[in-house]
């Protein structure tokens, strides 16, 4: 479920970077990060405001009110990265920050996590620093033995699926036939491979309109109607369920 | 000069957050609309992107009718540079079916092709409500000289 494609590694900045209110960040990272690997942190809007304010997510946005935050493409990967790493890694939130810290200074970019592939294990994060060895994130630059640290350490592009060394995604499908792009539609759900927003789908057929009139207009299939309104339904329950309130957003 | 009895004078692209059923309906009562899928001669199948949509409008002269508001902080550089006028039209959070989404963009484009008119000179990025009539907010207001 949770499938990221990848683009070539020339493309060093998005023009357009994709942009998400934190609880419609939360809605689809909730839905689109399988249960089984959310457990130990949920990203709940809660949750990403309290990344935000940490440094975690968007520093850029740090020092704006909580509702004028809003997250980029990167920061909704990098969220991946953080609820994946405290599921499998159970990594403390203190040293994926000194990681990310540590390795935004190295690579000399913002949002590593969006970035590069790394390894991870129970207490650290490590990218390759050369044939032979592996450099540590938590513990600032120290240097590890790779043909003894590969065999105990987990590869975090196994866990989002974006292929390996080839730079930063270019989607994310959070369910099938559902992607997020950040150039299509702001880097909201669309249907996959148009620039049709699920949320539109799903605002007509909750307005009235019946899925046979939506599909034949769009010159789409019944089939992609119902999975639009599905998700879209799946987001707002999910977004209910952790914050007490029954979300509707456009 | 545009009235509100007549279609909208000036030629619209509504993007794919609106139904292309209803783009069809202001056409066949003579509107000059046109969809992303139209303009590009694409099918419902392929992707366009954002950055292709903003370029295009201002070669084809086309006022840009879209459902987004974000678009317009995501595009705010791209908007001013290529002097596109924009109408963003808000959805009710409870969902808004086509053929009050027809009646809503007949009477928010007729308005905003009014708006333009009296402005000429000026690119306009407004935005409209969904509620039936709604005014016209002007977010901003370029000349184009």
């Amino acid at each position: 479920m949770v499938a990221v494609a990848a683009v070539p590694t020339e493309r060093e900045s998005y023009q357009y970077e994709g942009l998400y209110a934190p609880s419609e960040a939360a809605g689809y990272l909730l839905v689109g990060i399988p249960n089984e690997l959310q457990q130990r942190a949920r990203p709940t809007p809660r949750r990403l405001q309290g990344w935000i304010r940490e440094g975690l997510l968007a520093p850029e946005e740090r020092v704006l009110p909580g509702r004028e935050r809003t997250l980029d493409f990167d920061d909704l990967i990098s969220a991946q990265v953080i609820t994946l790493l405290q599921q499998r890694g159970e990594m403390r939130l203190r040293d994926i920050k000194r990681a990310e810290n540590y390795f935004a200074k190295e690579l000399g970019v913002a949002k590593p996590f969006a970035r590069h592939d790394f390894w991870y294990s129970r207490s650290d994060l490590m990218r390759e620093y050369d044939e032979t060895s592996l450099v540590s994130g938590v513990r600032a630059g120290q240097l590890g033995v790779k043909d003894l640290l590969i065999p105990i350490m987990g590869r975090l592009s196994s866990l989002l699926r974006f292929e390996s060394g080839s730079g930063r995604p270019l989607e994310w499908e959070p369910a099938e036939g559902i992607t997020l792009a950040p150039d299509i539609q702001f880097g909201h759900a669309c249907l996959k491979d148009t620039r049709i927003p699920t949320s539109a789908i799903w605002s007509y057929v909750h307005g009235g309109d019946r899925e046979e009139f939506i599909a034949e207009s769009y010159g789409i299939s019944g089939d992609e109607v119902s999975r639009a309104v599905r998700f879209e339904d799946e987001v707002r329950r999910a977004l209910a369920e952790v914050t007490g309130v029954s979300t509707v957003s456009d | 000069m545009p009235s509100l009895r007549s279609p909208a004078s000036r030629p619209f692209l509504i993007d794919h957050q609106l139904n292309p059923a209803v783009a069809k309906a202001l056409r066949e009562a003579d509107w000059n609309v046109r969809t992303v899928t139209e303009l590009f001669n694409v099918s419902p199948q392929q992707k366009i992107t954002d950055q292709e949509i903003i370029p295009r409008c201002a070669a084809d002269g086309l006022t840009w009718v879209t459902a987004d508001i974000r678009a317009r902080a995501q595009h705010r550089r791209l908007l001013r540079e290529h002097l596109v006028s924009v109408l963003f039209v808000r959805r009710p959070p409870t969902g808004m079916n086509s053929r009050y989404e027809l009646a809503l963009l007949a009477n928010a484009i007729r308005h905003f092709d009014i708006c333009l008119e009296q402005e000429k000179g000026s690119v306009l990025q407004c935005r409209v409500g969904w509620g039936l009539p709604s005014p016209i907010e002007v977010l901003e207001r370029i000349r184009r000289d």
